[in-house]
């Protein structure tokens, strides 16, 4: 039984990380926009296609198709994100109101275009992250390759970005935008190049959440279109939004909830389970479980 | 004046003519189906765009109402008409538990709490199998009948053209109330409303009441004009369309409703040309899109510019007095 | 498409004209100050028009028309374009040699985004509107519950690939609805026999999916294993668009089952099986139709391999009628067909048979259709049974790794 417990809690686990690193770029948003892009998850679709096409249909190597995809996708960011949907949204003095449903229909029309220039059959993914039939087995309880490299990589990025926003000066001018547009120009810092490089990171981050996904989620629609955005903002909202490391513990906390309430309560009901807990939360508590970093 | 009155009589006709024109049930059935979609999104701008209270859960609602009433009627034996009142009432005890939530949290965290509720709802139409059926749904629904007449596409159109003018009469009555201006002052600034006496709450519970009993109305249209319900017609993504409906004919505008929901259901319809099986959507949702992103304020005030352009004044501004 | 990446091509290919009016009216939104918005409002609905003109393309006189329903884009996108392959290699054949009775098939296809809701407007489009002689689809089968009577209404043929038993001439008394493929019933109820007889399952457990499909396919299952005696120690089910299923896996270890029905979607049937090879769980895995399709298959080759599935289809059929269709489809599209393309294959032969016996009448039709046998397709003879169906052909095969062995041919 207790075999079974922590069984659970590191599939649970595993999911959970995924659920975070998605809260993690739905936070760098938040953080210098004080906005939420409902297009959020098209980013992590679009990097795992980029990435499929360039390593496996064009066969170039996997660090250039994972640079080439990345970038393509922050650029997607800047000019079409940014320079098209925010700054038309913005420069009508648009509220958030406006942002969300844009997205919400930038995400729609992305979805379609995919089905478009790909079709909607799922592809698989090349075993890069080790293969999934031989994973580690530690006293009967098996762990994934893939779960560690995401581990890893959730970890790193994490401690980059707090390095980043606390140790830079770029980082340091990025926090001083978020706080202050007005306050931050007369200081000499441009705040368009940093609200650009704001969303250069959240989508390319997202878009490495994307490739990291793809071995679990496939390369499908499913990454834009299903549910794990909606879980994405609740570990970043769980976390309080500001703080990567928060939407980290948020991912995991609804990692642990959903894979539990399979195991104790019901399959069929396992979402309802989920959601009511995230709506008490948000109710009891709503700025999250962390403070600002 | 006189030149208005042309107007209006000429988009009366309109109205009045189209299924006796276009003839074609095909094409009254979409039309049917825009029209009942007109209903959520004229909530929804009550809702969002004059109280301000964001929701991206309106599929449950559409769904409950679905459900009450061909429960209801296929069940209990309800008459087909106590069905429809039961849907609307049912949804707007389903409302209170939503907007409790807004009590608190507004903007984004509403909305995150809305698609929650919408998620909720639907798995358990989907798993509460002796009640609802469960993914099989329901069939069999009757459709409505007068005078021992069955209702056809045109008969249905009627009715709902009738409903939707009253609908209109309703909101517009309210938003030129104090309740209206109540809501557009939360809307504004929340604090500042309070400060000024106005209960928020209160106010809450009736944007939300009144746009959740105008989404279990088009419910309970749609169980009995299609005769059949499942759960795949009242997920998430529906809830997006009916906001888009809603922010492409103008979220602030009392002819948003009204004029969205055709265009955003028209939209696919329209691109479905050989060959184009896959491309339609895309086309669709690009033009909406488009029109969300360059004209946040969507089509009704352009609408509305024409409409004066052509038949008269353009010093009356004031929304929409033209149906 | 992914073919399209070997040209230097990225944008989708729409059609000239068409575009540079989209393109025209997009940048005429732009501009929305002063003049620019008189033009603004005639561009609109010039366009309106200039769509709706071409949408109703002129019929020809003497052709018969087939109106295809089919999933392209939502849930069920994976087969349609299956579908639609195999649909028109059939209605191209038939083209080529000089059409039905001398008239030449012109087809309709929509896509129906495997929705009930979107289903109704486009089986409404292609019936009202465009005036096809039969339907083929939809594919889904609460899109077909949703639809059924708007063919009846119109007394037009409607023929589906839609598995559920719900759909049957018993239940609906549609007389103008037939499907070809095989009752799940049928199916699934080889399957669970397999599982007691062959297997000796005593304990077995279920993985299923929320859809009609799998539901359906629950209910079937449960109550033939109850006539067996047996009852299920695990029901587990998993939602669309899950990636993790370890807590149902550990239920089912929990519950000590022998042997795992499973009754889920493809990406599902990937998902779970992976997992549970990964947790060293080796108990016999017997899967429905949506676990004998390449769409499974290619997503988990090894963990798939050794999983046992009733098949309405599989290209490694022996049978020479449908080698030379799997010839076909291979030099045409450049991969192997799958269930249910063979399905629609099929329909198109058997309304071809049915008009060359009675004539292009379609009361005549739906008689014939009625009582039709003596004609065999990609799924052996084909003969209409009491609730309508045409078929009910079935397979049982394991995933070798690389193909499908035939264990059972019912």
């Amino acid at each position: 039984m207790l075999q079974m417990v922590l069984q659970n809690s590191i599939s649970g686990m595993a999911m959970g990380l995924l659920y975070g690193v998605i809260g993690i770029g739905v936070c760098l948003f938040w953080q210098t926009t004080g906005l939420i892009n409902f297009a959020h998850i098209s980013s992590a679709m679009l990097g795992a296609y980029f990435f499929y096409t360039f390593h496996v249909m064009w066969n170039l190597p996997i660090v250039i198709a994972f640079v080439l995809a990345v970038a393509l996708v922050a650029l997607y960011g800047i000019l079409i994100l940014r320079g098209v949907v925010y700054r038309q949204i913005m420069g009508r003095k648009g509220g958030r109101l406006e942002f969300i449903v844009a997205t919400m229909m930038l995400n729609i029309f992305l979805l379609n275009l995919t089905i478009v220039l790909w079709g909607g059959v799922p592809y698989p993914f090349p075993n890069i992250f080790g293969s999934p039939m031989n994973p580690l087995r530690i006293g009967g309880i098996t762990i994934q390759h893939h779960s560690l490299w995401v581990l890893g990589f959730t970890v790193a990025l994490v401690i980059g970005l707090n390095y980043f926003f606390k140790r830079t000066l770029t980082g340091k001018a990025l926090r001083a935008t978020a706080q202050n547009k007005d306050t931050a120009s007369l200081m000499g810092i441009g705040v368009e190049k940093m609200t650009a490089l704001s969303f250069a990171m959240s989508t390319g981050v997202t878009a490495i959440a994307g490739i990291l996904l793809a071995p679990i989620y496939f390369v499908s629609v499913e990454l834009g279109g299903g549910i794990i955005g909606i879980k994405g903002f609740a570990s970043a909202v769980i976390g309080g939004l500001t703080n990567p490391f928060g939407a980290l513990v948020g991912g995991l906390l609804i990692g642990l909830t959903e894979n539990f309430s399979v195991f104790y309560i019901s399959s069929s009901y396992r979402d309802v389970i989920t959601f009511v807990l995230l709506v008490f939360f948000l109710i009891a508590r709503p700025q999250g479980l962390f403070k600002k970093m | 004046m006189q030149r208005r009155k042309i107007g209006f009589l000429i988009i009366a006709l309109l109205v009045v003519l189209y299924p006796l024109v276009i003839g074609d049930s095909y094409k009254v059935y979409i039309m049917n189906r825009s029209l009942i979609h007109a209903i959520i999104a004229m909530g929804l701008v009550t809702q969002v765009g004059f109280a301000g209270q964001i929701s991206l859960g309106h599929a449950a609602f559409y769904g409950i109402g679905a459900y009450t009433t061909s429960l209801t009627v296929l069940k209990l034996g309800f008459p087909i008409g106590l069905g429809f009142l039961a849907a609307i009432l049912m949804c707007v005890i389903f409302s209170v538990f939503l907007s409790v939530p807004s009590f608190k949290l507004s903007g984004f965290f509403l909305s995150l709490t809305t698609i929650a509720f919408g998620h909720i709802v639907w798995v358990i139409i989907v798993n509460w199998q002796s009640l609802t059926n469960g993914p099989l749904g329901v069939f069999g629904i009757p459709g409505l009948k007068l005078f021992g007449i069955k209702f056809n596409n045109t008969h249905y159109y009627y009715l709902l053209v009738a409903t939707i003018a009253l609908l209109y009469l309703f909101i517009k009555r309210i938003t030129n109330s104090f309740i209206g201006r109540a809501f557009m002052a939360m809307r504004d600034d929340e604090l500042a409303a309070e400060c000024s006496g106005i209960n928020t709450r209160n106010f809450k519970l009736l944007a939300f009441g009144i746009s959740a009993g105008f989404a279990g109305l088009a419910g309970a249209f749609y169980a009995h004009l299609s005769g059949f319900i499942s759960p795949e017609s009242f997920v998430f993504a529906e809830s997006t369309k009916f906001v888009g409906m809603a922010v492409t004919g103008g979220l602030r505008h009392l002819l948003g409703g009204i004029i969205g929901a055709p265009i955003v259901t028209f939209l696919p319809e329209l691109f479905r040309f050989p060959g184009w099986e896959t491309y339609y959507m895309m086309a669709a949702t690009f033009i909406i899109l488009m029109i969300v992103v360059f004209m946040p304020d969507g089509l009704a005030p352009l609408f509305e510019k024409g409409f004066n352009k052509i038949f008269g004044e353009r010093d009356d501004v004031k929304g929409g007095s033209s149906e | 498409m992914p073919n399209m990446w070997k040209h230097e091509e990225v944008k989708p290919r729409m059609k000239g004209g068409v575009r540079s009016e989209l393109t025209l009216v997009c940048l005429e939104v732009k501009n929305e100050r002063g003049k620019r918005m008189r033009r603004n409002l005639k561009v609109i609905p010039l366009m309106v028009l200039m769509v709706t003109l071409l949408a109703g393309s002129v019929v020809g006189a003497q052709t018969i028309k087939f109106g295809l329903v089919a999933p392209f884009t939502g849930s069920g996108s994976i087969l349609g374009d299956y579908i639609q392959e195999a649909f028109m290699l059939a209605v191209d054949e038939i083209n080529a040699e000089g059409g039905i009775e001398g008239k030449k098939i012109e087809v309709v296809v929509y896509d129906d985004e495997a929705s009930p809701a979107t289903a109704i407007n486009v089986v409404k489009r292609v019936i009202e509107n465009d005036k096809v002689d039969v339907v083929f689809g939809p594919n889904m089968s609460s899109s077909v519950l949703a639809v059924h009577q708007v063919a009846q209404e119109n007394e037009t043929l409607m023929m589906v690939g839609a598995t559920s038993p719900s759909l049957g001439y018993d239940n609906l008394a549609n007389p103008w609805l037939f499907r070809l493929r095989a009752d799940d019933r049928v199916r699934v109820e080889n399957q669970a026999e397999y599982a007691v007889n062959v297997l000796g399952s005593k304990k077995p457990g279920i993985i299923y999916g929320t859809t009609d499909y799998c539901t359906s396919a629950r209910d079937v299952i449960i109550h033939k294993f109850a006539e067996y005696g047996i009852e299920p120690v695990a029901v587990e089910q998993m939602r669309e668009g899950d990636k993790d299923a370890t807590g149902q896996i550990l239920n089912m270890v929990r519950a000590g089952v022998d042997s795992i029905m499973g009754l889920t979607h493809e990406s599902e049937a990937a998902v779970f099986v992976r997992q549970l090879r990964q947790m060293g769980v080796n108990v016999p895995v017997v899967g429905f139709t949506a676990w004998g399709v390449p769409a499974f298959t290619d997503l988990a080759p090894e963990a798939a391999t050794g999983v046992i599935a009733v098949q309405s289809f599989t290209p490694e059929d022996t049978n020479p009628v449908v080698q030379e269709f799997v010839e076909k489809y291979q030099a045409r599209y450049g991969r192997l067909p799958s269930d249910p393309g063979q399905a629609y294959y099929d329909g198109v032969y058997v309304i071809k048979e049915v008009i060359e016996r009675v004539g292009f009448d379609k009361q005549a039709m739906r008689e014939e259709l009625e009582n039709f046998s003596g004609f065999v397709g990609l799924q052996g003879e084909l003969v209409t049974d009491e609730k309508h169906n045409l078929s009910r052909f079935s397979l049982i095969s394991e995933f070798q790794g690389d193909g499908w062995k035939i264990i059972e041919k019912y």
